[in-house]
């Protein structure tokens, strides 16, 4: 019964497929529709702000940058995002977009925590705000 | 390949729908020329491998949303299907399929309803045979929705019975619901309909057909079904707490950094079914409790938060890609998975002993084969003396191989009843033990009254109100007992235990001099 079945779909994806290529529909099965997009880029305020606040004196004020979902548990880890010493600097023209509300940028480090990262960033309320970071590729 | 060329053709076949309705209409019904199950049925055709059930206990499998039968033999060799037919004493069935109508509500004629008819026709070909009368139902994800419905009379109708299941197993059944479900558009929201937690959960799922699913659109019924709260979710009753059940959630950990500083890490469940969901209708409260019943949280692994599709530009990571060793849509051919379902089965089955070579006779067969006489028709009273061929029938089971049963060789007079024309019994041999019940057997209790080793069994027709038969020794009598109905061994032991003590002490004293 399966075999039977199996051929009789694929019969049926075929022509829904030519049909599909003849509406010029399409037969993408993406997860939904099209966001709206955000502009792809960071301003000169929300880079300053971000490499303000990574080094900011206290964890109560580096927080400020930090995504409303993990702020809490940045909070309570007690620890500033990078040792004293260090800074920031944003490579703008590395911003994308990933997602709606999702983008990476691609940032250097100087200092004790030096290197080379990639921020992952989330907007909230207008602004980007940094939800973690990894080495980039 | 197979499997994954017809879970494309599922995708396919939908983007097919929503660009061109019209024509869908005009060619789906050449996907769908296999029959159903349910009109088989009620064609009258047997239920699919409803045969040999003598000495196995029927498998059955019903796969999930999206999804169709050829999951269960992903892997060939490595499959589900072939990891439980390892099981001694099972038979795994044709997979129930509802594969051409796998977005409709588990209410569907084609799901619920036909589910219900396939375990009553199994259980009872089961008990027909000699069987236990029971079925075992493997479930993925809406398939144990679909159990639900079956099991209930407001939802299925024609429901099956409590009774007829020895055990289910779920694998990351949305009892309560899933955040993903229903809740278009959610992928590439932050803090969308969903929040965060279904922003992660729809970024592990771009590569699994399922989860488009539930983001197409129009959503199907069954997404809207599925979604938290939904009030289809709320019309569909809990399974009946005599149904022992095997709960299974897989839980992946997504973590995040921040400069190598831990920060949070969340909880996504099997990427689309959260745990609370997957195990709500496991083993709790002292329902759904029994011989291979239990709850299991399976690790499928950690990813980076970094490592989501979130923060890819392109291309989308494939979920199989990540290091995991499961999710939701892979639980199914999983090692570790296919091992505790196979576990449980086989816990399952060596607690119930199985008629080995012991076809139900009726009482005058019964008699006849003891070399007795029958006289009359029912009720049949039978008068004689005679002893039950020592390999009539065995008490056998995969723990007690060879069946090790205590035999009587004396004989003496009894009075053989059957007051039920077609009434069906069975010889048992018993072990001579003072146990009350037989563990793990629901409807089988052994006493010992007197120092005389009893056994007795309810006929599978029990819920109906039929007799119970109580085997003195090795000699057979039936004894009048009109149980409640639905009421059985698991739900209600001291009662029953009172009312066999009660029939078995009038048996001995009219019978025993």
């Amino acid at each position: 019964m399966a075999g039977r079945r199996r051929v009789s779909v694929m019969a049926a994806i075929v022509a829904i497929a030519v049909f599909a290529a003849a509406c010029g529909g399409g037969s993408k099965s993406g997860p939904g529709p099209v966001m709206t997009a955000v502009p792809g880029r960071l301003t000169a305020g929300q880079v300053q702000a971000l490499e303000k606040g990574v080094t900011a004196p206290g964890v109560s004020v580096e927080a400020a940058i930090v995504a409303a979902e993990v702020r809490p548990g940045f909070l309570r880890a007690g620890r500033s995002l990078l040792p004293a010493g260090s800074a920031l600097r944003i490579d703008a023209a590395s911003f994308r977009q990933t997602n709606a509300g999702t983008a990476a940028v691609t940032a250097t480090v100087t200092g004790p925590g030096g290197g080379r990262w990639l921020l992952l960033l989330v907007r909230e309320d207008g602004r980007w705000l940094l939800i973690g970071t990894r080495r980039p590729p | 390949m197979a499997a994954d060329r017809d879970k494309e053709t599922a995708v396919i076949r939908r983007a097919g729908l929503a660009a061109c309705a019209a024509l869908a209409v005009m060619l789906l019904p050449a996907a769908a020329v296999a029959p159903g199950r349910a009109g088989a049925l009620a064609g009258g055709a047997p239920c699919p491998g409803a045969s040999g059930l003598a000495d196995k206990i029927p498998v059955l499998l019903v796969h999930g949303f999206t999804d169709g039968p050829f999951t269960w033999e992903d892997g060939g060799a490595h499959s589900m299907t072939a990891a439980i037919r390892a099981v001694p004493g099972v038979k795994v069935v044709p997979e129930f399929d509802y594969f051409d109508e796998n977005t409709r509500w588990v209410t569907d004629s084609h799901i619920g309803p036909a589910l219900a008819a396939d375990i009553t026709c199994l259980a009872s070909a089961s008990a027909r045979q000699g069987g236990p009368g029971k079925v075992i139902i493997v479930a993925h994800s809406m398939g144990g929705l679909a159990v639900r419905c079956a099991l209930d009379p407001a939802c299925a109708g024609k429901a099956a019975k409590a009774a007829q299941i020895g055990l289910v197993i779920t694998l990351d059944t949305p009892n309560t619901g899933s955040p993903l479900a229903g809740t278009t558009p959610v992928k590439g929201h932050y803090k969308g309909n969903g929040g965060w937690l279904s922003t992660l959960m729809a970024s592990t799922c771009d590569s699994s057909l399922a989860c488009r699913e539930f983001f197409g659109a129009p959503v199907s019924p069954a997404a809207r079904a599925m979604a938290q709260k939904s009030a289809d979710l709320r019309n569909l009753a809990p399974l009946p707490g005599s149904v022992p059940v095997f709960a299974m959630a897989g839980q992946i950990m997504v973590t995040d950094t921040v400069f190598g500083l831990p920060v949070h890490s969340w909880d996504i469940g099997d990427g689309v079914v959260l745990e609370d969901s997957a195990l709500a209708e496991g083993p709790a409260h002292g329902a759904h409790t029994g011989p291979g019943s239990g709850q299991a949280l399976l690790s499928c692994g950690t990813i980076q938060l970094s490592q989501l599709d979130l923060f890819h530009v392109s291309p989308i990571p494939r979920i199989t890609s990540l290091s995991l060793t499961c999710y939701h849509t892979s639980e199914i051919t999983s090692p570790a998975w296919q091992a505790d379902v196979a576990s449980h089965i086989s816990e399952y089955v060596a607690s119930t002993p199985v008629l080995r070579s012991c076809p139900y006779l009726s009482a005058a067969e019964a008699g006849a084969a003891a070399g007795g006489q029958v006289s009359g028709r029912p009720p049949v009273k039978y008068t004689g003396s005679f002893g039950v061929p020592a390999k009539l029938c065995e008490f056998d089971g995969p723990k007690n191989p060879g069946g090790g049963m205590h035999e009587y060789q004396w004989s003496i007079d009894v009075s053989l009843t059957d007051p039920m024309p077609g009434a069906r019994a069975a010889y048992l041999k018993t072990r001579q033990q003072a146990n009350t019940e037989i563990p793990g057997v629901p409807n089988m209790h052994v006493t010992d009254i007197s120092g005389i080793g009893l056994a007795a069994f309810i006929s599978p027709a029990y819920d109906s109100g039929s007799q119970m038969y109580i085997l003195l020794s090795n000699r057979i009598a039936t004894i009048g007992m009109q149980p409640r109905d639905g009421v059985g061994f698991g739900q209600e032991p001291p009662l029953v235990r009172q009312r066999f003590a009660a029939a078995a002490r009038e048996l001995v004293s009219n019978i025993l001099p």
